[in-house]
Formats: structure tokens, sequence, C-alpha cells
């Protein structure tokens, strides 16, 4: 494996991540040119997040997304084909889309007219025969396409780097958590479609602040959430003390930090103890009737994975995007100390009305730019990362030592991940550690395959004790 | 619709259609005819709309007169300054 | 002596002039962070409705502004959660809003539309400025439309709010003010 050693002024970009002491320089998430490195190096190579098949139903259908700063649109095409395009003209650059959403014939530039089929095709350009006088080869000027695009189980993700491994190799060990994400709450394949919109905002940190945090800093919740169960935001309103989170039926587990170090994913997870899944406990005491619905879904559920044992509930895929069970959660990066955070809401697409609108009632209270849990989040990301702009304050590492060292490997029930106590930092480290390999990278071949990560020794940590994340 | 047919046709008479670039014959304003419309193009064909993308700019257009017999029946696209006049109005 | 005509002009501007005092007095109390007495002014069964705004095609505006019924919002709940943000605020440990931002509430362009009974309804405008800190600033323009019912306490309480803020990407980080 050829690995490039990449420098960054007059350092290295190795002096700048000690992955062994958990120290990080300021430097990665401030810094301009860094930041501009990693559109090149991260967004243009990672496998990214770009919508769900139920957004676009219909021929001609599309929606707006994003990869890194720069807008695509998914379409599906008149031939019922998915496409990822470039928002950009191919004549002089102009987005040929500025709809947030629709269904179209074809993407019509407003400059100077050039129109695009559903399927890319240039075809139309106006005064063609007068004025190229057969100069121009239409079938070269399509939009520009992305090199990859894969539909995962109805989530459609997608790369600009032809090089890069199949989506379910890049996600490795995880790839069973994604795809168990977009089943409906019975546990089939493809079973869920999103809320529309999908919320966007913008917070004023460097993306890395959530990106490289959200599953992997439990250590937060317990200081910047601190305020959150006074307003009773769970489906169960006041009963339980106001928890944010859904009641659950007690079943033997074991919380950790997982990670797949040599892919940069993890979450905050769960070893169960015994195969198979818990009972439903009923939770939904402010909307009626859901709770039937989700008890006859699980029950289903439970037949499904009876005797399996499941691992993995929730993951950070690396490099932006967090995959929960009714919750995705994106953050592209927008300059080097703005985030443009966009989230999306999977909801069973067989849930009858009532059921969705509890569920979507619950994820805009809980979440986003004006839901009531993530609105701390957002403060401490905004001016930690405006205080580590600072000449002085740049001489003083990021500390992410919590578990260095501790981690270790139970290969019979959390096969290639690697562990952690609960409450530690062990996926953050994870995430350094392939950005770091992504930044220093010349191609995919650098860095898939890849290389096996051995978890320092360490005892096994195990804890009983709940943390709320 | 109907109000916009005699100034495209007093425009088109007057430019002929000849002006390749420029505020030609902005009148027919081709965002909103139905399929189904009849219209002229600057090559003198007269086609028939087919889809309408409803962008301003394009028509996707079935050819149903031409001086040149192997267009006709042939599938085409239609820019808004070549429309010249419309001949046949739907009804929406 | 007025007559009949110049009698309903006066009641239309006295009534005008209520709700506008009205107006004047909840963004009051909004500045003045007196928020306990803010969610008295709220009716126990307000909807409170901020929906997202669409970019769409000419023809379309029926979708311009996401729906209650079966769309994401920035806001779409009742009084159960605005007094959850109330009690939120109160703790003093909402970091968001700890220190308390400057935020002021200009309401303007107000008119009643209709009047039935004891309902009317009543649509404005707002610039709301917010200074946050040392130089944070999130400034929030746009309309509301409004159900006000008749109260012996209050005067007035709010049945229902529609908020139509005129931005696409949330350029602020966090909505914590009321509107
Ligand atoms: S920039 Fe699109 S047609 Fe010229
Ligand atoms: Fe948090």
């Amino acid at each position: 494996m050829a690995s490039l050693v990449r420098s960054f002024g007059d350092r290295s970009l190795r002096s700048l991540v000690d992955l062994d002491r958990g120290l990080v320089s300021r430097e990665i998430y401030v810094n301009e040119d860094l930041y501009k490195m990693e559109l090149e190096q991260v967004f243009t190579r990672a496998w990214l997040f770009i919508g769900h098949e139920a957004q676009v139903p219909n021929p001609g259908d599309f929606v707006v997304s994003r990869m890194g700063e720069e807008e695509v649109i998914l379409v599906r095409d008149r031939k019922n084909q998915l496409h990822v395009f470039l928002n950009t003209c191919r004549h002089r650059g102009m987005k040929v889309c500025r709809y947030d959403d629709g269904n179209t014939l074809v993407f019509t530039c407003p400059f100077h007219g050039w129109s695009y089929d559903t399927d890319g095709r240039l075809v139309g350009v106006p005064y063609f025969d007068a004025a190229y006088k057969g100069d121009m080869d239409k079938s070269e000027w399509g939009l520009p396409e992305v090199a990859q695009m894969c539909n995962f189980y109805g989530s459609i993700w997608a790369t600009w780097d032809k090089g890069a491994p199949s989506f379910e190799s890049y996600l490795g060990p995880y790839s069973d958590t994604v795809r168990r994400a977009f089943q409906s709450s019975d546990g089939e394949d493809n079973g869920v479609e999103l809320f529309n919109p999908v919320y966007k905002w913008r917070i004023p940190c460097n993306w890395k602040f959530p990106g490289f945090s959200f599953d992997g800093d439990r250590a937060h919740a317990a200081m910047t959430h601190r305020s959150i169960n006074v307003a009773a935001i769970g489906p169960q309103g006041d009963a339980g003390g106001g928890s944010r989170a859904p009641i659950r039926a007690p079943f033997p587990y074991t919380d950790y930090e997982m990670t797949v170090p040599e892919l940069g994913h993890g979450g905050h997870n769960a070893i169960y103890e015994q195969p198979g899944l818990a009972e439903y406990r009923d939770t939904w005491f402010t909307e009626p009737g859901v709770d039937d619905y989700y008890r006859a879904m699980r029950e289903k559920k439970r037949e499904k994975y009876r005797g399996q044992y499941i691992v993995g509930e929730t993951a950070l895929i690396w490099p932006n995007v967090n995959i929960q069970p009714h919750r995705i959660l994106i953050w592209h990066p927008h300059s080097v100390g703005v985030t443009e955070s966009w989230r999306a809401y999977p909801i069973d697409r067989m849930a009858p009305q009532h059921v969705k609108d509890a569920q979507r009632r619950y994820m805009m209270r809980y979440g986003g730019p004006c839901g009531l849990t993530e609105s701390d989040d957002m403060e401490n990301w905004n001016y930690a990362s405006a205080a580590s702009f600072g000449t002085v304050a740049k001489r003083y590492p990021y500390n992410f030592m919590m578990g260095a060292g501790h981690a270790f490997v139970d290969e019979q029930r959390a096969p290639g991940m690697t562990l952690n106590y609960e409450v530690a930092e062990e996926n953050q480290r994870s995430r350094l550690r392939r950005w770091l390999e992504f930044m220093e990278a010349g191609s995919w071949e650098d860095i898939y395959p890849v290389n096996p990560v051995s978890p320092s020794a360490g005892e096994a940590t195990k804890s009983k004790s709940k943390v709320e994340s | 619709m109907t109000d916009q047919e005699p100034i495209a046709k007093k425009y088109s008479e007057a430019v002929g259609g000849a002006a390749i670039t420029g505020a030609v014959n902005d009148a027919v304003l081709i965002r909103d005819l139905p399929e189904g419309t009849h219209v002229r193009i600057r090559s003198g064909d007269i086609v028939e709309i087919t889809a309408n993308p409803r962008d301003g700019g394009w028509l996707f257009v079935k050819v149903l007169e031409s001086s040149d017999s192997s267009r006709i029946g042939t599938d085409d696209m239609a820019f808004c300054v070549d429309v010249i006049d419309v001949v046949r109005h739907v009804d929406r | 002596m007025l007559t009949e005509n110049e009698q309903g002009v006066l009641e239309r501007l006295l009534l005008r002039e209520e709700i506008e005092q009205f107006y004047y007095h909840e963004a009051a109390l909004l500045d003045d962070r007196k928020f306990d007495d803010w969610i008295n002014l709220i009716a126990d069964d307000i909807h409170y409705h901020m929906p997202i705004r669409r970019n769409v095609k000419f023809g379309e505006q029926a979708r311009e502004n996401t729906s209650s019924l079966n769309e994401i919002s920035w806001f779409d709940e009742g009084k159960r959660t605005l007094a959850g943000r109330v009690r939120q605020i109160n703790t003093g440990i909402h970091w968001c809003e700890e220190p308390f931002s400057r935020i002021r509430h200009l309401i303007t362009n107000v008119r009643v539309v209709g009047v039935d009974g004891d309902e009317i309804r009543a649509n404005s405008n707002f610039f709301v400025w917010q200074n946050r800190l040392q130089d944070e600033v999130n400034l929030f323009v746009g309309a509301r439309e409004d159900i006000l019912r008749r109260d012996e306490e209050t005067g007035w309480k709010i049945a229902k709010r529609l908020i139509l803020l005129d931005q696409n990407v949330l350029l602020a980080k966090v909505i914590t003010t009321f509107f």
C-alpha cells in the first residue's frame, strides 16, 4: 500500500493527528487549506448519501440533493432509471434546476436554453444547426453524472470516484445496520419512505463537529441535554420523568461504542445477551392507537429475528451521514466554518395515517433547528468552532483521549467491530484515522482494501448502566 | 390564449420570421400552449405540440407539414424564438 | 351623531387598534422574556404552524408551503410543546438561550380580515432581530395569519397561528424564539 505522506504548510498531516495519544490539532477543524483539501480528498471520493427512491416515485420526478458543497439532482428518468447529476449547465455553468423538487420532461437552462433530458443527455441547443454548423457533438455535453450510484434497499448513495469499492464493501460490517434502518418496523426490506421535505439549515461550525461527534460522543449528552426532560417531548409525555426517548421493554444488553476503525464507521450500539428482540412496550401515551400498530409490527419482526443476535441499530457512515431508524442526519461542508445540516425522516411506507402523523410530530419536536433536543448541540458546536480559530487557541490540541488504548474485540458477538466502553471516544478516533487516510491517499487504491487495525490491548470494559445518548 | 393570435400574426408578418437573434417574436409565449396545438416554426413547417415542458424555452413537436417531405411525421424539438405563429388552438 | 357608515368605520378602527395593542403587548412579553405570561395568551387548542417554504415552479404555488397534514414543517405543534419550550428556556441551562439572546419583535401591517362571533382573523408581518453573545445576528422576516379568540382574562387568546418565514434553507442555526 503506497500511502503518500501529504503535508500541509510545513507540517505533515500525520503530525496533526496523534491517534495513539488521542491528541488532534484544531487546525484540521479551522484551516481553510485543509478544508479545500477535504472537498477533493474526502467528498469527491467517499460514498455519500443522496436520498431515497420514494422521493421520486414517478418518471420525471426529481429532488435536489447535495454532495459536499455542490448541488446534485436525483431524478427518475422517463425509462424509470435513477440518476444523480451535478446541477450545472455544461455550457456556462448555470444551475439547470432551481426548484427543490417536482416533475419535469427536461431540465432547461434559463441562461441560453440548453436543454437536458431526464437521463442527462443534451437534447436541445438553440441555433444548433445554424450557429454550431455541426462542430459540436451533443452527446459529449450531457449533465455531469456521478461515477457510481447505488440503490441500497431504497436508499440512494453515490460517489464521484469510479475507483471506489462497491457500496456494500464500503459499509463492511455495518451494511446490515444500514439495511435494517431502511426496513419497516416489521423487518421488511425497503419498507420506508421519507417525509417531505428534508430539513436544511446552517450551523456555524466545521462539518466535523456534528459529523465526527454524532454516534461517537455519548459523553456530551449528560451536560448538553440537561434541560430537555422538563419539556417531556417523548411519545409518553410526562410519564416516566419526561424522557425524550421512547420507553422500551427490558432486555439484557450491554451498550458499547462500536466501530470499524479501518472504514471509519461506528455507532453507539448494544450487544444483546440473548438472541431475538425485546417484546414491545407501550410508549405512545400521548397518541391513541399508535402502540397498537407498532406492537403488531414488532411481533412480526420478533418472529423474523427469533434466534438471531442483533448488533448495531445506528451508525455514522463515514464521512458525514448518521443512519438511525426514523432519522437520517447529513452534514454537508459549506465552508470551513459552516455546515449545512440536512435531516430526513423515514417512516413505514404502509403505516396508517395516524401513525405517520404521530411519528412526524415527534420527530419535528425532537430534532432539527426547531426541535428541542438539538438546539443545545448546535450552540456547543457553534462556539466550540468559533473559539478554535485563534492563533493561541490553535496551540492547544483537542482531547480525544477518552478510552484510548482500552478498545477490544468480540469476534463472537460483534464480528469485524472494535468495541469500547459505552462512554468513550473510540468512534471519533476511528473517523479521524479514516480522515487521515483519505487526506493522504493518492487514490482509492491506497485506502481499499483496508489495512487491518488491531485494537490496542486493553481489558474488556463492560457496563450494564444505561446512558442516554 | 386567442388574444395572442393577432399580435403574433402581425409580428411575424412584419419580421417575416427572418431574424435569428433578438426579441423578434416574443409575442408567442409557448410556456402554456397545450398539447395538440399546431404552430408554425421558422423553417415554415407546421408542427403539433406533443409535449410541453412548460419551461418557456422548448416544445416537443411532431412535424405535420414541411417542404422537406422526409420531415413529415418525425419528432423534433422547437425553440421558443423559432415558434412564429399559432395556427390551431386547443382548449385546455 | 354618527352616521351608520361612520359608526362602522369607527368600530373597525377600534377593533384594529385593540388587536394592534394586543400584538404589541404580546411582543413585549416575548422581548422581556416573560414567557410564562406569553404562554397564558395561548389558547389550549392552538395550532402553531410554521411551514417550510419550497422553491416551486410557477403554477405550483399551492405546494410552496409545506402542509400540516402530512409534511415536515419548522414548527407544527400545540400548546403542550410550546409550554415545554418555555419550561426548557426557564431552566437556565438551555444553552442556546443561556445567556439570553437580545430579541426584538417588530409587528407591522396589521389587518383584521374577518370577524366571526368571538373570533377574529388577523394578519400581520414581523421583523424579528436576534443578537446573541457578541456578534451572532439572526433575522427573521415573514407574515402571520392568526385566529384570535376573545377572552375575559387576557383580552384575547391566540387560537391559531400560521407563520410564513421568508426563508428556504433556514439561515439560523436554531430558532429559540416565538413568533
Ligand atoms: S449556461 Fe446553460 S445554456 Fe448557457
Ligand atoms: Fe446531542
